[in-house]
């Protein structure tokens, strides 16, 4: 079946491309220098990498254990169109989710691009490698995640390894996500972890669009990925901590309090910290840049922090919706919470105490004739 | 020969001190920390700068924190280098000492046996001092790890500062699963200090009552009753 070639999908991206204007452009340009913390005076330059990026690396993008949330996240980039411009123009060669081919013909465009461009291209992970055998017959190590007919772990290795760099987006390609979390009955893990190479993590569930953006701005204005934090997290994004860049943190520090979902003080904007906010233990830039055309994120919109960027978030942040208080701690099996657990050791400390001083207290004898000495009659 | 009872210089003048600075940096630090883990509402619905319970409430905990660490750090320094006794061969778990605590233990529940007299620390006590410091080494590790998150982007000295806490204290975010195991570790081994506090306060008392030595006396007065034979 032929198509006229106007409908072709290439020429419907060009279409897009020739209606985004020079002044939505610029917008994009000037967004991304202030997400890499960069002066206007760099505006042009960006404008100037991405408009060269004509000739720029193709890009392979990879999805294995996710929800393509992220895939979501970075077709709604924020400016107008920015999708349709960074995806033209970096010209990615092979994206499950959005490219027009499929099938046997979608894995010849992947076979030739790291061929044709080995060393020389970048990919775009998104979701965690199972690492785990299944059960059974013919189970093989990956098995999890199989596309067409090869586990997600061949499929990365021979993808990343002629890459020139990789780039993790999301939480699960970067450290495993949800699938991850105890028990993680595939053995899922990050892509980074899972094939023992350094990528670029790029966490949040979803990621930010504006960082992955700027990342890729950054590796065609600079050559080089940007400086990353000892998760392998963009310092130009990740550094900040959101309790301390956070628009309730006067309320913190005031000690004014949500206690309960639609109550005066919620409606007051006051902090979420009892509600379960995990800001303080969290490092994004999400409240800067923001959700959704920088209109809101979860706190702007009265819900506390989860710790979407953080390594095992699922596990080590939950619950979601209490502090200490709800945390449950492992001890000798059983499950607690950590004040009911110092509680019983205090309760127990008084309980012993009490035991002892009934006991002996009850002795009337003496003691001044059973104690020895052994070290006075030294100097005073 | 008389046995007289005299009283016996047992502890110096700068143990004394220290060990007062850090009950009151404890107190401090367990109320403080406890409001900061799950903040009771105090500050009403005004503006904000009216109050800054919150942050008071830090200010006090950090301030009390540090306090209990150069405390803690000069006692250490005492345990190795006092000019008026050096007491760390008392805390270590030699096979002695741990038979000493024993005995002593059994001592405190049975009356059985002979309890020797010590003029510093008997091995039981011995032992749970050296207990509560690793205790409260945790907690400086802990708590630092927690502290330095919110001032890991300062420059200059702070900056100095920052990097260097990062240095001493990054394992603990390793070794518990990041900041929110850290912080359910530092909650936990509070915790531990304040039922430790209790037993402590608890055997003070016990032992000044019954073996009418003094005992609470040595760490106000510095001297403690102690048997001394004299001649004739």
């Amino acid at each position: 079946m032929s198509s006229s070639p106007s409908d072709s999908p290439s020429d419907k991206k060009l279409k897009l491309l020739s209606e985004i204007n020079r002044r939505d452009f610029m917008s994009l340009c000037t967004q991304v220098a202030v997400a890499l913390g960069m002066a206007n005076t760099m505006v042009p330059k960006i404008a100037e990498a991405i408009e060269k990026a004509a000739r720029r690396p193709s890009v392979v993008w990879l999805h294995f254990q996710e929800c393509t949330g992220d895939a979501e996240a970075f077709l709604r980039s924020t400016s107008p169109s920015v999708a349709e411009l960074v995806l033209d123009i970096l010209s990615i060669d092979y994206h499950e989710t959005i490219m027009a081919a499929s099938g046997e013909q979608a894995e010849q465009i992947l076979q030739k691009t790291i061929k044709e461009n080995k060393g020389k291209y970048l990919v775009v992970c998104e979701g965690a490698i199972p690492m785990g055998t299944p059960p059974g017959p013919g189970g093989k190590k990956g098995a999890y995640l199989t596309i067409g007919n090869r586990t997600g772990l061949e499929l990365a290795e021979e993808v990343c390894s002629g890459a020139m760099a990789v780039i993790s987006l999301g939480n699960c390609a970067s450290y495993g996500g949800v699938q991850a979390q105890k028990p993680n009955p595939t053995g899922a893990m990050g892509v980074g972890k899972a094939l023992g190479i350094k990528t670029v993590n790029i966490p949040g569930c979803p990621h930010n669009p504006v960082n992955s953006v700027a990342t890729i701005v950054n590796f065609l204005l600079l050559g080089t990925l940007p400086a990353t934090d000892r998760y392998g997290r963009p310092l130009f994004a990740f550094e900040k901590r959101i309790h301390d860049q956070c628009t309730r943190r006067a309320h913190f520090d005031a000690g004014q309090f949500v206690t309960e979902f639609g109550s005066e003080e919620a409606k007051k904007g006051f902090c979420l910290y009892k509600m379960g906010c995990k800001g303080p233990q969290t490092y994004h830039n999400c409240n800067i840049i923001r959700y959704n055309d920088h209109t809101g994120w979860p706190i702007g919109a009265g819900h506390g922090c989860v710790g979407c960027s953080e390594p095992n978030f699922w596990d080590s942040m939950s619950p979601f919706y209490a502090r200490l208080e709800g945390v449950e701690v492992p001890f000798g099996g059983v499950e607690s919470t950590a004040d009911k657990i110092g509680m019983a050791l205090t309760g127990a400390a008084a309980a012993g105490a009490a035991v002892h001083a009934a006991y002996t207290f009850g002795k009337k004898k003496a003691h001044k004739e059973n104690i020895i000495d052994t070290e006075s009659g030294e100097d005073k | 020969m008389t046995i007289l009872l005299e009283m016996i210089k047992t502890k110096s003048a700068t143990v004394r001190i220290l060990h007062w600075i850090i009950f009151f940096s404890t107190v401090d630090l367990v109320i403080t920390g406890l409001y900061i883990g799950d903040p009771v509402l105090m500050a009403g619905v005004g503006e904000p700068y009216q109050t800054f319970v919150m942050a008071k409430t830090r200010l006090l905990h950090f301030t009390g924190a540090v306090c209990l660490d150069v405390a803690f750090l000069i006692r250490l320094y005492l345990a190795f280098f006092s000019t008026f006794h050096r007491d760390w061969k008392e805390v270590i778990p030699t096979p002695d000492n741990v038979r000493g605590a024993w005995d002593t233990m059994k001592y405190y529940w049975t009356f059985k046996g002979q309890l020797k007299e010590h003029r510093w620390v008997d091995p039981l006590d011995g032992l749970t001092f050296l207990a509560l410091h690793f205790i409260l080494a945790m907690q400086l590790f802990t708590g630092f790890a927690l502290y330095v998150s919110g001032i890991e982007l300062a420059s200059g000295m702070i900056g100095l500062w920052a990097a260097t806490l990062h240095a001493f204290t990054d394992w603990t975010g390793w070794l518990f699963g990041g900041l929110p195991g850290v912080r359910v570790v530092h909650h936990l081994t509070m915790w531990i200090v304040v039922s430790g506090a209790f037993l402590h306060i608890y055997m003070q008392v016990w032992k000044t009552i019954k073996l009418k030595r003094a005992d609470i006396s040595a760490i106000i007065s510095g001297y403690k009753l102690m048997a001394v034979k004299k001649g004739e």
